[in-house]
């Protein structure tokens, strides 16, 4: 098999070009690594330089704070042992006072309880006697009413006694003569059952005494009879 | 025409009632049936197996009507008048308070020929609850005579009358 020789220039020609931009990208790619590599160890520079001095501030920091408290415990400690010795003070002044305040209102309050005292005692002997008074009066007019009432209640039961005596006796009249007027009623109405049933015992007592007394010859008579009767009344057309 | 009244007297002389026309009209049908099978035999062959009551009627209707034993013919036509005459009877419903005997229907019978015309046979029938008396129906005709009514009406016209009597005693 022949290779045509333009095709193989042109592809020894297109290698040659790969090659050479190959080995432009390996240059390149070589210097970017030498620039990472430096960047990478002056960061590493700076967060070594970082760190000591983060822990140089906080070394500081815990050495001010420390002295810090230890000044305000001190100063807490001076500021209770003072306010002890006042609070001892004030008390007993207080004590003093209170005591002081206590005798005097007491003794205002003794004078003012007898004060009063004696003006509800007065007050109450005033209003004992008008009660006394009063009930006084108040059982007079309970006396007066009350027989008042008693003479109109016996006026009034005079009177209602004899109203009622007099509605009684109409109502027993009433009663009396509707009662009667029912006794009358039911007479009548039972003495016309006992009317009835004596004329229907009456009629039954006949048939049966009749029927059963008949002989042959006045049956006989009574069929002639009958059938006479008959003719009489139409039986022939 | 005298034929014809010698049948309908004895018809009638010897069926008073339905029942007993009932039976006369079966004895007729008895010798109608069999008249034809006689040929050298004697009527009376039939007669003697009939009840002596109906044979005596038949004979008797035969003989006055002249008609000659052996003559089937005539026989027949003798007999089928008579049970024409049975069927053109009148019926009188009568109710009574008893069983009637012989000589009561006999006289209920004389009478309704007597006072009503002949050609009229009762149906009769019994109600004790009537007493006595009759209750009759005829032609449509209906008549209560009744003890029963007689005494109900009585009852009704004289009740005050009754009482009293009876209470007063």
């Amino acid at each position: 098999m022949n290779i045509n020789p333009v095709v193989f220039f042109d592809m020894a020609i297109s290698l040659f070009v790969v090659s050479i931009a190959l080995a432009a990208m390996a240059i390149s790619y070589t210097r970017v690594l030498k620039k990472l590599i430096s960047h990478q160890e002056k960061y590493d520079d700076l967060l070594d330089k970082i760190n000591e001095k983060e822990l140089d501030l906080l070394e500081e920091a815990r050495r001010k704070s420390t002295a810090i408290v230890e000044e305000a415990t001190l100063k807490a400690q001076r500021i209770i042992t003072e306010g002890d010795t006042l609070n001892i003070n004030t008390k007993n002044l207080l004590e003093k006072s209170l005591n002081a305040l206590i005798r005097e209102q007491t003794a205002i309050f003794e004078k003012t309880s007898q004060n009063f005292l004696e003006s509800y005692k007065n007050e109450l002997s005033i209003v004992q006697n008008r009660t006394i008074e009063i009930a006084r009066n108040v059982s007079k007019d309970i006396e007066e009413d009350t027989i008042s009432e008693v003479k109109d209640f016996d006026n009034i039961l005079a009177k209602e006694t004899i109203q009622g005596q007099k509605i009684v006796g109409e109502k027993i009249e009433e009663e009396f003569s509707h009662a009667k007027k029912q006794v009358e009623e039911y007479r009548t109405e039972m003495l016309e059952k006992v009317n009835k049933n004596i004329y229907e015992l009456l009629e039954k007592i006949s048939k049966t005494a009749i029927g059963k007394s008949l002989a042959m010859s006045d049956h006989q008579a009574l069929i002639l009879d009958a059938l006479e009767k008959a003719k009489k009344d139409g039986i022939k057309n | 025409m005298n034929d014809k009244n010698s049948i309908h007297n004895e018809t009638q002389a010897y069926t008073r009632t339905v029942q007993e026309a009932e039976n006369f009209s079966s004895c007729i049908d008895i010798i109608l049936s069999n008249i034809f099978e006689l040929k050298n035999k004697n009527i009376d062959q039939i007669l003697s197996q009939l009840p002596d009551s109906s044979a005596h009627t038949i004979k008797k209707i035969l003989t006055d009507n002249k008609v000659d034993s052996a003559d089937h013919t005539a026989i027949e036509n003798v007999l089928l008048k008579a049970k024409e005459e049975i069927k053109n009877l009148k019926i009188a419903k009568i109710t009574l308070a008893i069983d009637p005997s012989e000589d009561t229907i006999s006289l209920i019978s004389d009478w309704i020929n007597k006072n009503l015309g002949d050609g009229i046979i009762l149906d009769l029938s019994k109600d004790e609850s009537i007493l006595g008396g009759v209750i009759i129906s005829i032609d449509g005709v209906y008549k209560d005579q009744s003890l029963k009514k007689n005494l109900e009406e009585l009852f009704i016209k004289r009740k005050s009358e009754i009482l009293s009597s009876f209470l007063h005693k």
